[in-house]
């Protein structure tokens, strides 16, 4: 708790005469203590540097002659469809999957968490937010992807934006699940009791409590969002040919004869994107741990 | 909770219309229609054809006129006909609700029944190798693009080990029995179903994690109750919430979720339907999939805030 | 929640184009081979034998063995020439075609000839015309009045007796702009009161007479050599059945899907449906043919190729597309055979000139044509071994004069043309390379043409569209700069090119061009109307040269290449005759023949 005085707050905390972590620190060295959560941490810093390592040009330097070559000296993952090299296209297309996935996610985690918030702790916000939800969540989302297209143009960054304004309600009903739930916790009553004001309710004893339900939701939703956007190019979102992406590299292997005689066509961005969604998982595994206000098991 | 109900419904009603104008008003602004649907490049361009389109579906009438006809033709029970065959709408939306919530519903009910309790044993294992390799199977399921589940579902158990019929719902030219339709349904609803136990299983996992580490269970402890019933009686009646919620998000699934699947096992539920209808800029088939959705997502909404208050009576809206 | 790509290859509707050889009257005569006895199945695709060397296939054909009757055959009509097992209106079809044939017919049809050396199950591609329902056609002296002779004896599945009526009523019909569209009614301008049909002043159709029950009479405005093949892709429906529907609600009613409804003259009749999963058929045991061997034809959904394979090689379907990319395994398959054809579709680049007058320079479109190289797309993404390069429209040699100009491979022509032409590509910037085009394989072929294209110096960025989305951006908005589109591939049916590049053809009233624009060279025109007029067909082959030559010349569309398509034959089906072609799936395919080896 950050004592404030007429110049401003303390620099330490205290409580009862003794100094205290501040939360930041303590949520990193829980975390820290989380083994695979920074096995997970690590794997995505990892993958990042091989997206930006990956040679772009060999990504896109097609060799029609070497076609459907199985990996070799020359091209250790092997070539796809249009002779290029499958291990620079796995590494460069993890730049789209990568930030689609992430920065979607989060987008739609942002938008979800402050409506659901806002509508499990107002009861008021409640019922217009939740008829919004209603709204979305009935429609086509078909057709408003298909007016985006028209209206801003193709593109990856209006494809993160496109998820995230259809995914939202997920992580908001979530959300205010969870509000509607501690909203009438003891340790509400209490701290309403000692004064404190809305906003430092929710951050401080609210929203701590409701994050597990909500990293869950970021892993799934990354797989989700890295599917998708490859799901969705044929309406000219996402990204386009020749650009890679894990998605659209695993959407060119529609066929048995891809599935059976050409799994290196295949495997290597299957791989990358389970160990991605993995990573994230057992990331935001050990955010939950960390931010665990009643301690964690500490591993 | 009964006015509280009966609230609801009531502005239900007024959302369900703002719904199909809605839906209605984004069809009309988005680019293309059934005219530039009907008209492919390949197929000589024919004046007349395109009037007779244009005519058809009163394209030339301005939107709210158009709108009013339509809602005048549904209060009547006409929701119009298909632009491709000319089946009619309401038969065709109510054969793929059928079909849909016989897939979805199996496969959401494999995910609660299975996906539930290894949630709960993650959880109550957690960190040990069944927890890892339960996660790791989980996200191999989720991660995985539905066409490569179930083109190798059909490679796999429908030509390499011949378990299972390869695609429809029906062995097509016998009579209709059940074991054949559950025979056409297995694959599918398992594929799916995978995905909905691994969904289940983390956000239970996570809820029962958040629970085991609580005050009421270390009270429960602390009295000497066995662990089990600590867990069944008071754990999980407390992570429920996020688990109902998801379950609630996931019954707008039964109205058109697995497009993907749906296509590859020619099920012919509304997913694909609403994806062929938005293609070919069909607007009676679009709006009659639109009002079951709709129906579906306020009443599941409307019965997941139900079932919240029964969970967990400190839940109160008013 | 998972929004998902709706499927891999796109539905191409077939079109009213049809690529035909046309090897005159008299097809020169070849040693006819005996048929081989019942195979084992040796799979294979069949190898393609130089075209013309073969006899078409024609009804009585020697080569169509004898066999037992009885079974049922289980098709997967899926891919790009169709739509659906609801899809059921021979009239607005779109597509479905070889399977609506099953059930109603033309006047007219056209012949396979085989690619395949006396092996059955016999592919190939598109022959002369031979008579359906109608015996024999002729045209009056002044060139304006067709007799069409119809086969006496033939009835309806109902019993009834077909005749002359049914045929001026069906005219009648697809003209009526009350019915909905009606794809076939688009070549029928020619014929006298076709206009006044189809505005609505009048629903008779006063150049189509039955003056007597065996015999129809066409009229046409002016000599219009191609009637036979304008007129070939009616079906001809039962008068006394579908009169009494109202016509603005033909497309509504259930008549074309109900057992004991549907009423046509085919071999096999409806039996069963079964929306959105099936469509049986069965025997129609007095089809004027004969009496068709097989019990029933069965037809089931599929919304994927790929399942469709797998359910073939699980013995569930007898019959199925494959897309190129699996052509080499299905063709390792024992059990079934695969059978390439010309789908009757070009694929084209369009160029629009109002959005950069460079490109209205031809020799900047013969760049293109040199500076991409078509035969490593056609041998490695297309997998066709020693494949032959489009020169103009028309694919087959015959009609492609021998001077014709031959575009190979070659980049630094491609270059010089461009700088004869006086362009430097570096000054159009990124150009927009759009197409509705989803699946993989076409979209492959475009990251492989934009790879060339760049070593040229010029670039392009691909964008996929949704078909409707980019309909209205290339034809209403004309807003296109480049694309990629499956273009007129020169058929007999659209005038051998007239519909897509004769000025009369101008967008909407023809498909050539877009909003404001369409292509418009007066040399071509006249070869064009030349064809059109030309009643001797020897004659008419160098007059197809002509146009040719022109078209060769000029590129108004880059002609790619000509699109192959492949379908997949279980070998115990005997006297199995398809082509995959385009428009109509309007051939002999002996279906009345077909029996389980």
């Amino acid at each position: 708790m950050a004592t404030t005085t007429g110049t401003g707050t303390l620099q330490t905390d205290t409580l009862l005469g003794r100094p205290v972590e501040r939360p930041l620190a303590r949520t990193v060295r829980r975390f820290r203590r989380h083994r695979m959560a920074v096995v997970g941490l690590l794997t995505i810093i990892l993958l990042v540097i091989l997206a930006i390592i990956g040679s772009e040009q060999a990504a896109l330097r097609q060799s029609l002659a070497v076609a459907n070559q199985g990996p070799s000296e020359a091209h250790w993952f092997g070539t796809d469809r249009n002779g290029r090299d499958m291990l620079a296209r796995t590494l460069v297309g993890g730049r789209v999957s990568l930030a689609v996935g992430l920065i979607a996610t989060v987008f739609s985690t942002l938008i979800g968490t402050v409506l659901g918030a806002l509508a499990g702790f107002y009861r008021q916000a409640d019922h217009v937010i939740m008829r919004i939800v209603d709204i979305v969540m009935s429609f086509p989302s078909i057709i408003l992807l298909l007016i985006a297209v028209s209206v801003v143009g193709p593109g990856i960054v209006n494809l993160m934006v496109m998820i995230g304004l259809i995914t939202w309600t997920i992580p908001c009903r979530i959300v205010r699940g969870q509000f509607l739930l501690l909203r009438e916790a003891d340790f509400v009553t209490a701290a309403r009791v000692v004064g404190l004001g809305d906003r430092a309710i929710v951050m401080k004893h609210i929203l701590p409590n409701a994050m597990a339900p909500l990293l869950v939701y970021a892993s799934l939703g990354v797989a989700g969002a890295v599917l998708l956007e490859a799901g969705l190019s044929y309406l000219g979102l996402g990204v386009q040919p020749p650009t890679p992406s894990w998605g659209n590299m695993l959407n060119a292997a529609r066929s048995v004869t891809t599935l059976e005689r050409n799994p290196w066509q295949w495997v290597p961005p299957a791989v990358a994107t389970v160990v991605f969604v993995l990573s994230v998982n057992f990331v935001g595994d050990g955010l939950r741990d960390a931010l665990d206000p009643r301690g964690s098991k500490e591993r | 909770m009964i006015t509280y109900i009966i609230r609801r419904l009531l502005i239900a009603v007024p959302i369900f219309f703002g719904i199909t104008i809605l839906v209605f008003l984004f069809l009309a602004l988005a680019p293309g229609d059934p005219v530039a649907a009907f008209i492919r490049p390949e197929l000589a361009t024919n004046e007349a054809l395109r009037q007779s389109i244009i005519q058809r579906y009163g394209l030339d009438q301005p939107l709210p006129i158009r709108y009013l006809r339509w809602l005048a033709e549904a209060a009547q029970g006409n929701l119009g006909y298909k632009a491709i065959g000319g089946l009619p709408v309401l038969d065709t939306v109510a054969r793929g609700l059928g079909a849909s919530v016989l897939l979805m519903g199996s496969a959401l009910l494999i995910g609660i029944v299975v996906g539930i309790p290894l949630g709960m044993l993650s959880a109550m294992r957690q960190y040990s190798r069944l927890d890892y390799a339960l996660t790791g199977i989980a996200f191999l399921g989720i991660s995985t693009p539905s066409f490569m589940l179930g083109l190798g579902g059909l490679y796999l158990f429908g030509l390499q080990i011949r378990i299972f019929p390869i695609g429809g719902m029906v062995t097509a030219g016998r009579p209709f029995s059940i074991p054949d339709l559950l025979a056409h349904l297995a694959l599918p609803a398992l594929i799916l179903g995978l995905g909905y136990v691994a969904i289940l299983m983390r956000y239970t996992r996570s809820a029962m994690l958040e629970v085991l580490g609580s005050l009421y269970v270390t009270t429960a402890e602390a009295k000497g109750l066995p662990p089990r019933v600590v867990v069944v009686r008071h754990a999980l009646r407390n992570a429920l919430i996020p688990i109902v919620t998801v379950i609630g998000l996931s019954l707008r699934d039964l109205v058109g979720g697995a497009v993907i699947i749906e296509t590859v096992f020619s099920w012919p539920g509304m997913g694909l339907m609403m994806v062929e209808g938005v293609t070919a800029r069909d607007y009676p088939m679009i709006m009659g999939l639109s009002l079951v959705v709709a129906i579906t997502v306020l009443g599941a909404n409307l019965l997941t805030d139900v079932a919240y208050a029964v969970t967990d009576p400190r839940v109160r809206y008013d | 929640m998972i929004l998902s790509r709706r499927t891999g290859s796109r539905t191409l509707l077939p079109i009213l184009v049809i690529f035909s050889l046309v090897v005159g009257a008299c097809a020169s005569p070849v040693a006819s081979q005996p048929p081989t006895s019942a195979a084992s199945g040796a799979a294979s695709v069949a190898p393609s034998a130089p075209a013309g060397d073969l006899e078409a296939i024609v009804p009585g054909d020697p080569r169509l063995v004898p066999g037992t009757p009885g079974g049922t055959f289980t098709g997967a009509f899926v891919g790009p020439c169709c739509v659906g097992v609801d899809n059921m209106n021979p009239m607005s079809a779109g597509g479905d075609y070889e399977f609506l044939h099953f059930i109603w017919e033309h006047l007219v049809t056209f012949t396979v000839v085989p690619d395949t050396v006396a092996t059955n199950p016999f592919s190939g591609q598109y022959g002369d015309l031979v008579p359906e329902l109608a015996d024999s056609w002729e045209v009056s002296d002044d060139q304006l009045t067709w007799t069409f002779k119809l086969h006496p004896g033939i009835k309806w599945h109902d019993g009834t007796d077909f005749t002359s009526a049914d045929v001026k009523f069906s005219f009648e019909l697809c003209l009526d702009a009350n019915v909905g569209p009606c794809y076939p009614g688009g070549s029928m301008k020619s014929i006298e009161g076709a206009d006044e049909v189809i505005d609505g002043t009048t629903t008779d159709l006063v150049g189509v007479q039955a003056p007597d029950p065996l015999t129809v009479t066409i009229k046409t405005s002016e000599p219009n050599a191609l009637l036979p093949y304008n007129v070939m892709d009616l079906f001809i429906l039962q008068k006394s059945s579908v009169e009494p529907i109202p016509r603005e609600t033909i497309e509504k009613n259930d008549y074309f899907r109900t057992p004991g409804k549907a009423i046509g003259t085919g071999p096999f009749k409806v039996s069963a449906y079964s929306a959105g999963q099936s469509m049986e058929l069965v025997r129609y045991d007095d089809y004027w043919r004969g009496k068709p061997h097989l019990d029933n034809i069965i037809r089931r959904e599929f919304k994927d190729t790929a399942s469709a394979l797998i359910a073939f090689e699980t013995g569930e379907v007898d019959y199925t597309y494959v897309t190129a990319d699996e052509v080499e395994r299905a063709s390792s398959i024992e059990t079934g055979t695969v059978l390439p054809g010309p789908s009757g579709v070009n694929l084209d680049i369009v160029l629009n000139p109002d959005k950069n007058e460079d490109w209205a320079d031809k020799r900047v479109r013969q760049a293109f044509m040199h500076g991409i190289d078509r035969k490593s797309i056609l041998e490695n993404i297309y997998h066709i071994p020693d494949p032959t390069l489009l020169s103009c429209l028309f694919g087959d040699p015959a009609l492609n004069p021998p001077d014709v100009p031959v575009y190979e491979y070659d980049p630094d022509k491609a270059r010089a043309l461009l700088e004869e032409a006086g362009v430097d590509p570096a000054s159009w910037g990124e150009i927009t390379f759009d197409t509705y085009y989803g699946d993989q394989g076409s979209l492959d072929a475009m990251t492989a043409v934009q790879s060339n294209l760049a070593d040229l110096g010029i670039t392009v960025q691909i964008q996929q569209m949704d078909s409707a989305a980019w309909t209205k951006r290339y034809y209403e908005d004309a807003e296109s700069e480049m694309s990629m589109i499956g273009g007129d591939g020169g058929g007999a049916a659209a005038g051998y090119g007239y519909g897509s590049r004769h000025s009369e053809s101008a967008w909407p009233k023809g498909g050539n061009g877009w909003q404001d624009y369409h292509y418009s060279n007066p040399e071509l025109d006249a070869a064009l109307e030349a064809v059109q007029v030309e009643f001797d067909d020897a004659k008419r082959i160098e007059l197809l040269q002509e146009v040719c030559r022109i078209d060769a010349e000029e590129q108004p569309y880059i002609n790619l290449w000509a699109t192959t398509r492949y379908w997949f034959i279980n070998d115990r089906i005997a006297n199995f005759v398809s082509t995959p072609g385009p428009g109509m799936g309007n051939y002999y395919k002996a279906a009345e023949t077909w029996h389980i080896r």
